[in-house]
């Protein structure tokens, strides 16, 4: 082996084992984004969104190098009623045709094992706002295809009225909880 | 019933700011009546768009909160236009550029998520030419004989039309927005005809203004038919038709305004056809 070979492998090496984060691309069919919301103050309404990307970057010695960022299309809303996501996605709520994405991306991740606290930046109709949640780390393993998986989740609540949304705060509930369950395929 | 009663105070509301100004404006202050019509719209809606919408932040960050700004610039127009009044052709440009500029605000996100500048600004161009198309012809209305009583009657017609079918489209806030444009305008009417002909005038811009940003979210962020959008924009070409010998003037404005209603009347009724049930 020639010496410039040798040294760039060893560089390379050095790198890369220094860098112990792992990268999990968010696996679209097995992570959900759910929500709830009251409706006339009477029982909650559920829905979630189907088409979630992102990617996850953890680092298990230290936390606090880990990363995480998410895009949810809204169109994928879905309430199991086509006329309340007809008019969801209009004007009045999500504004889906000038607003067709929400994203979250993180600014800082704390705690260490199962319990991840993140911050971040969550962004609904063009208004970005800081969240923190509590993130529960899943357990990992390998997938039917051989693959290294990942996951975890979160539930938090945010006020729609903070994102712009409005319309009809009385008849539907300002509070709106999310969970938010991530399984991210390692890179 | 609980639609209405959503809607009832905002339109209160804004019938009630638009009454005092109007009256204010056009019979205390004379210097202004040239421009009472424009006051007395923008700010009625202003007051309905925030009891309903909440006040617009600056910059806008939708084509809702830029309503709320449309009906500002339409007053500050209708105010520059009754002092310096121009010659016919400047004032056309004028209108011309105020909507050529609304169009391209309104139609920002169009911009960012579908369309390449050239197809963007062609849309713009097109729109444009309806909207001052509609500018034009509510001005031409008031500027007749009778012309005041006669643009509210028709703008009622109109905003009636246009938030029925906004509804229908599957927006009910956008629906709620054009309720109070139907207050602002019958109550501007009742006090034309009640407290005797007086000729405040510039609503025509305001009016436009707002209407057609509420038809452009309605098509292109709502559901609302194309065909339905280029029927209400148009409608009002319908009160400038001849009617032969004149008649009365309260039969006149009958008249003028069911020329309006017809093609509301059709624009509405495509919005019925085109919209799925309402009750879930």
């Amino acid at each position: 082996m020639k010496p410039f070979t040798l040294v760039v492998a060893l560089v390379s090496a050095f790198v890369l084992s220094a860098d112990a984060a792992d990268t999990f691309k968010v696996d679209p069919v097995h992570s959900f984004v759910l929500f709830s919301v009251q409706h006339l103050g009477i029982a909650n309404t559920y829905g979630r969104f189907n088409d979630i990307a992102g990617t996850v970057v953890f680092d298990r010695d230290n936390p606090s190098k880990s990363s995480v960022e998410l895009a949810v299309q809204v169109e994928s809303l879905d309430t199991h009623n086509s006329i309340r996501e007809r008019s969801l996605k209009s004007p009045d709520f999500f504004d889906v045709k000038q607003f067709p994405t929400m994203t979250f991306k993180s600014t800082k991740v704390e705690g260490s094992g199962e319990m991840l606290k993140v911050s971040g930046d969550l962004t609904i109709r063009g208004v970005t706002k800081p969240v923190t949640v509590d993130f529960k780390k899943g357990g990992e393993g390998k997938g039917v295809f051989g693959e290294m998986r990942g996951g975890g989740e979160t539930r938090f609540t945010i006020k729609r009225s903070d994102f712009g949304m409005n319309f009809e705060l009385g008849e539907v509930g300002d509070e709106v909880t999310i969970i938010l369950s991530l399984e991210g395929v390692k890179k | 019933m609980q639609l209405l009663k959503q809607m009832l105070p905002s339109a209160a509301l804004a019938a009630a700011v638009a009454a005092a100004l109007f009256f204010v404006v056009a019979r205390r202050w004379r210097r202004a009546s040239r421009c009472a019509g424009a006051i007395a719209i923008g700010a009625g809606y202003i007051a309905g768009h925030v009891l309903v919408a909440g006040c617009a932040p600056f910059p806008p960050r939708s084509a809702t909160h830029w309503l709320f700004w449309f009906a500002v610039i339409g007053v500050i127009g209708a105010a520059a236009d009754a002092l310096v009044r121009p010659n016919g052709r400047i004032r056309l440009v004028t209108w011309a550029i105020i909507c050529t500029t609304a169009c391209r605000l309104i139609l920002q996100p169009k911009f960012s998520y579908a369309w390449n500048a050239a197809e963007g600004w062609l849309w713009v161009f097109a729109i444009a030419l309806g909207v001052v198309d509609l500018t034009c012809c509510l001005d031409l209305i008031e500027r007749r004989p009778f012309g005041p009583a006669t643009l509210f009657s028709v703008a009622t017609v109109l905003c009636a039309g246009t938030c029925l079918a906004l509804i229908l489209s599957g927006s009910l806030l956008l629906g709620q927005l054009a309720c109070v444009l139907i207050a602002i305008a019958v109550t501007c009417f009742l006090l034309i005809t009640v407290t005797g002909p007086f000729h405040p005038g510039g609503a025509a811009v305001p009016l436009s203004l707002v209407c057609a940003g509420l038809l452009l979210s309605g098509f292109f962020y709502a559901e609302l038919p194309a065909a339905s959008a280029l029927l209400f924009a148009l409608a009002p070409a319908g009160a400038l038709l001849p009617l032969g010998k004149e008649s009365s003037p309260w039969r006149t404005l009958a008249l003028r305004t069911a020329s309006v209603g017809v093609p509301v009347a059709i624009a509405v009724a495509l919005a019925f056809q085109a919209s799925p049930p309402l009750a879930y």
